[in-house]
């Protein structure tokens, strides 16, 4: 085989550097590379290039929001529901504050019946809203954090 | 202190702010309920018998004399009221009477 030129011993090298097949013998570029100073500096550039577009990394996107989603849905539901509450408590305050203005009518007839009327209201109110307060509660703020 | 040792007492610290808030909306409706002052006797001994059982677990292990004292004040203002009402009926019927009598004629 008749030896080759230094731009078939170049385009050689970045082809296996690419990692196809040589089509030359490994073995002739070998012996031309030990000849030719300016190959053996090309084909150190060429080393070097190739080092450094390996070393790079693709990105690999993070298509996976939910972990920073779930928890903003979560307070804002939250806060929507403590909203919510709040509404219930002032019509709870007002039912209660009437009550009291009702007892103070000094013309009122003694009732024991009159005097359950806030728990009934108190009773009612937590029947509403699904709430027991004298139990222990183990989930209590576990959905809001 | 570590990551965890944060987490537990976060969680120690929210338990005590939620009874604090249970506890101020429960005594804000007996502010409203009168029936002699028992009210307060028996919101004392349910919250004390909230604290000092053993379910939900872990039980309660500081404070246990807080709740077995808030139960047995509770408990005894109830009964102070109770007998002097059994002891004094025949006064308090009277004086109900005289009230009564007083409001008719009004």
């Amino acid at each position: 085989m008749s030896e080759p030129t230094c731009q078939i011993v170049i385009m050689e090298l970045m082809a296996t550097g690419d990692g196809r097949p040589p089509s030359v013998p490994i073995e002739v570029i070998n012996a031309h590379l030990a000849s030719c100073a300016a190959c053996r500096e090309e084909a150190r550039e060429l080393e070097g290039l190739g080092g450094l577009l390996d070393a790079q990394r693709r990105q690999i996107p993070s298509d996976d929001l939910w972990p920073m989603i779930a928890p903003r849905l979560k307070s804002k539901k939250a806060a929507a529901g403590e909203k919510t509450t709040l509404y219930y408590f002032i019509l709870f305050g007002a039912s209660l504050a009437l009550y009291k203005l009702l007892e103070l009518i000094p013309e009122r007839r003694i009732d024991v019946a009159f005097k359950l009327i806030p728990i009934i209201i108190a009773v009612s109110l937590f029947a509403f809203l699904k709430e027991n307060p004298f139990k222990i509660n183990p989930r209590l703020g576990a959905d809001t954090e | 202190m570590n990551t965890n040792d944060i987490e537990v007492q976060t969680r120690v610290v929210l338990g005590q702010k939620y009874a604090f808030a249970t506890a101020a909306l429960i005594l804000g409706i007996a502010s409203f309920i009168n029936f002699l002052g028992m009210e307060k006797g028996v919101l004392a001994i349910v919250f004390a018998w909230l604290a000092l059982r053993s379910k939900p677990a872990p039980e309660l292990r500081d404070r246990r004399v807080w709740g077995k004292a808030g139960m047995i004040l509770g408990a005894l203002q109830i009964v102070l009221i109770v007998t002097v009402l059994a002891l004094n009926f025949d006064r308090i019927s009277a004086v109900l009477d005289a009230l009564m009598k007083l409001q008719e004629g009004k």
